[in-house]
């Protein structure tokens, strides 16, 4: 969240950084093209022009001023000159006055030095007017006026110079004005071209990052796209299986019904189960709905998990017990575990281990035809829990009172083919949120159990033999409380030896687990016969193959020798049922405490 | 055969109007030497105003730098006057009263619209006013001849053109 925020406002600053360059960009652009466009106005270069031109007219009226003095001064008192003559000269000399005097060049000329050049202009031309008066009377043969248009043309001479060197002067400071002005604007194009640069430079850099972003924007879109058509085929898929999950006890929850309602006499269910059956199918229809709800909020990284303080076989037996009548529809025995070093309070999300639990036991009832479905919960040889996920990855540590539990449930059933195992080791991923299609390979129990085995950062494994069975286990942290509460003493049968008649070797084992809690000693077996040499305080018959013969001859002598009988066979031994305490499936520690107590009270008392 | 000597008159009468040039009454106002074929005296082809004045008329309304406002001009075209002499040059060195001289392509006065005046605002150019001849471009209608170039072709108190043939 904080890095999508942060994302966010950087791109929100590159956005408005764009625009800045942008603007300034265009500004930049057009001040440089007014800029250019005043410095290269063709007025200027008429100024020039003009300015070159009053210097070049000045000098072109020296000249001419020289070349009539030339003129007059070539003549004698008996030269005959012409009227044509005279003028032409006199015209050619004043056209260099009026170039000077009008037009732009006189427009000029009349800013100059505080008007000093213009006054001296019009001196120079009352001067050559007088000079006029000169020339009429040469015209009209006098030639003594030849010598006094001379000296009248030598006192103008001095304000000839003047009038050039002013200009000249004037002149240069323009050039130097402009030469500078020149420099200046040169300074201002290459300030204004270097940011010009340095804005484009930014732009193409942005350019390029918001291509590369353009780019990555287009390669996630097509990931979501790709997301968002493997979230809809999901959800295709997802409805198909609650559909298949929630079909059966919902069949169940309608025929029971209609028994109910009919008052069918071919039910197989007598009018006292059914009720209870409509429970047990609406409980398996609220977990189902519980489970695919917990699913979906794992997908959506909603769930969380909430751990509180509970008593760990308590809880575990009793969502044992709520699958009765599951197991004893498919005449399925069930025994629970919990071995005693583990503590007896322990913080988890019970909520999540109740579907852990339930989920691994459903999947073994599911694949289990005949034979026992042991349930054992031990401390595990982990040590930490996963920091997220798959198993190769680094495990964290969480503090001296996070330990690790482990809860397997080994089947006698069909196994998994060896290919769907294969997929299941090979596909780190199916532990992931991502892939969906677990559901497909495992179903609904399994799928869950991943999951949540994921989010508690456990670890989930498993072996299996086709036609043999499965072992499911799973590792999953739990927290110790600071201080453990008050417990009622354990039960303790010291000196006890117990003989286990059950054909089911891992049932057997498991109960002789159960036993050893009670300090009790046990011998294992499948037969039922050959023990008549050993001494036991306690039988406890269980599924065998023996004649019934056999087991009855058995029977009578325990019963003659007064060692209490544990019997769960389903076979009616008529005349000794009173040398049997049944005992009823699933096989929870507290049930068998029970029993012993009530077989043992004797002993207990002493 | 009487009949033949018709169109050979007609072939003589054309040749002597091609070449013939006539000898000024007046002061001579320009002398045309260089590259041309017809002359009427020893330094070249001489005019006077009114030989000049005889060439077709061709008028450009324009200001300039030298004069205030807007003024006509009037004058002869340099095709018609070098056609007159049957000039070969492309080039003609123009000079003025005070011996300033420039260089003005013949194609000046052919792509440019440039001509020699004699006359401004209908009044003959006198040398006071930059004349008797003055070399005048459109600058109001033509921006190409807005520039120094031809701000220096522009020479007046015109005396004397000679046309040569370069290279270039």
């Amino acid at each position: 969240m904080r890095l999508s925020w942060k994302r966010t406002w950087l791109i929100n600053l590159n956005k408005w950084f764009i625009y800045t360059v942008f603007t300034l960009l265009i500004c930049l652009c057009t001040a440089l093209l007014g800029f250019i466009a005043y410095i290269g106005d063709t007025s200027h270069n008429n100024d020039r022009r003009v300015f070159e031109s009053s210097v070049w007219n000045a000098l072109q009226l020296q000249v001419q001023s020289y070349r009539f003095i030339n003129y007059f001064s070539s003549l004698d008192s008996s030269s005959a000159v012409t009227h044509d003559d005279i003028s032409f000269e006199y015209e050619l000399l004043m056209s260099r006055i009026d170039l000077l005097r009008k037009g732009e060049i006189g427009e000029l000329i009349r800013e100059f030095d505080d008007a000093r050049i213009i006054k001296l202009l019009n001196v120079i031309n009352g001067e050559l007017e007088l000079v006029s008066f000169d020339i009429a009377k040469i015209e009209e043969g006098d030639n003594s006026y030849i010598e006094k248009l001379l000296v009248r043309m030598n006192r103008i001479e001095p304000n000839i110079n003047e009038l050039i060197s002013l200009i000249n002067k004037d002149n240069t400071e323009y050039i130097n004005t402009k030469f500078l002005e020149h420099q200046t604007n040169l300074t201002t194009i290459e300030v204004l071209s270097g940011i010009l640069a340095t804005c484009l430079l930014l732009l193409c850099f942005f350019s390029m990052k918001a291509l590369s972003e353009l780019r990555a924007a287009f390669v996630i879109n097509k990931r979501l796209q790709s997301g968002i058509e493997t979230i809809h085929e999901n959800k295709t898929n997802m409805t198909t299986h609650v559909l298949h999950e929630m079909r059966h006890p919902i069949n169940a929850i309608l025929a029971a019904t209609k028994a109910l309602r009919n008052k069918d006499e071919a039910s197989p269910l007598t009018k006292a189960e059914l009720p209870n059956h409509i429970e047990e199918s609406g409980q398996q229809l609220l977990n189902t709905v519980n489970m695919f709800s917990d699913l979906s909020e794992i997908n959506i990284q909603k769930l969380s998990l909430s751990p509180y303080l509970e008593h760990l076989r308590n809880r575990v037996e009793t969502y044992i017990d709520t699958l009765e009548h599951q197991l004893a529809r498919k005449n399925l025995l069930c025994s629970v575990y919990v071995d005693p070093s583990l503590p007896t309070y322990v913080s988890l999300d019970f909520n999540r281990v109740k579907a852990i639990v339930i989920g691994l036991v459903q999947n073994a009832i599911s694949h289990t035809v005949k034979g026992s479905i042991c349930i054992q919960i031990r401390p595990s040889s982990l040590t930490t829990p996963l920091l997220s996920g798959p198993m190769q990855e680094d495990r964290i540590t969480r503090g001296s009172d996070t330990r690790m539990l482990q809860i397997a449930v080994k089947d006698t059933g069909l196994g998994m083919p060896s290919q769907l195992q294969n997929d299941l080791r090979t596909m780190p991923s199916l532990r992931r949120k991502e892939d969906e299609d677990i559901l497909d390979k495992v179903g609904l129990n399994l799928s869950l159990c991943f999951k949540l085995v994921e989010l508690m950062k456990g670890e989930i494994q498993f072996t299996s033999v086709e036609g043999e069975g499965s072992e499911f286990w799973v590792d999953i942290p739990y927290n110790l409380p600071e201080k453990q509460p008050e417990q009622p003493t354990q039960l303790k049968l010291s000196n006890t030896r117990a003989l286990i008649i059950e054909e089911d070797q891992q049932l057997r084992e498991v109960i002789a687990q159960q036993l050893a809690i009670f300090d009790i000693n046990t011998s294992l077996s499948s037969e039922c016969t050959g023990h008549n040499n050993q001494q036991y305080d306690l039988i406890i018959l269980g599924r065998t193959d023996c004649y019934e013969g056999d087991l009855l001859e058995a029977i009578n002598q325990w019963h003659t020798e007064a060692t209490p009988i544990i019997n769960y066979q389903s076979k009616v031994f008529k005349g000794i049922e009173a040398a049997l305490t049944p005992i009823t499936f699933p096989l929870l520690q507290s049930k068998l405490e029970e029993t012993l107590t009530h077989l043992f009270k004797h002993k207990i008392a002493e | 055969m009487r009949f033949l000597y018709i169109p050979l008159a007609l072939i003589l009468s054309f040749s002597s109007a091609l070449y013939a040039l006539d000898t000024p009454t007046g002061r001579t106002i320009l002398t045309v030497t260089g590259a041309i074929k017809t002359t009427n005296s020893d330094q070249g082809a001489i005019f006077d105003m009114a030989m000049l004045n005889a060439l077709p008329r061709h008028s450009v309304a324009t200001h300039n730098l030298w004069t205030e406002g807007l003024n006509t001009y009037e004058g002869f075209a340099a095709a018609d006057l070098l056609k007159l002499l049957g000039n070969k040059g492309n080039v003609l060195q123009v000079t003025a009263l005070n011996d300033y001289m420039t260089e003005i392509p013949v194609s000046d006065f052919i792509e440019q619209g440039a001509i020699f005046a004699t006359h401004q605002n209908g009044k003959r150019m006198s040398v006071r006013n930059l004349g008797p001849m003055m070399v005048i471009y459109p600058f109001d209608s033509n921006e190409n001849v807005r520039s120094d170039i031809y701000y220096s072709r522009s020479i007046w108190q015109i005396k004397h053109i000679k046309s040569i043939i370069t290279t270039e």
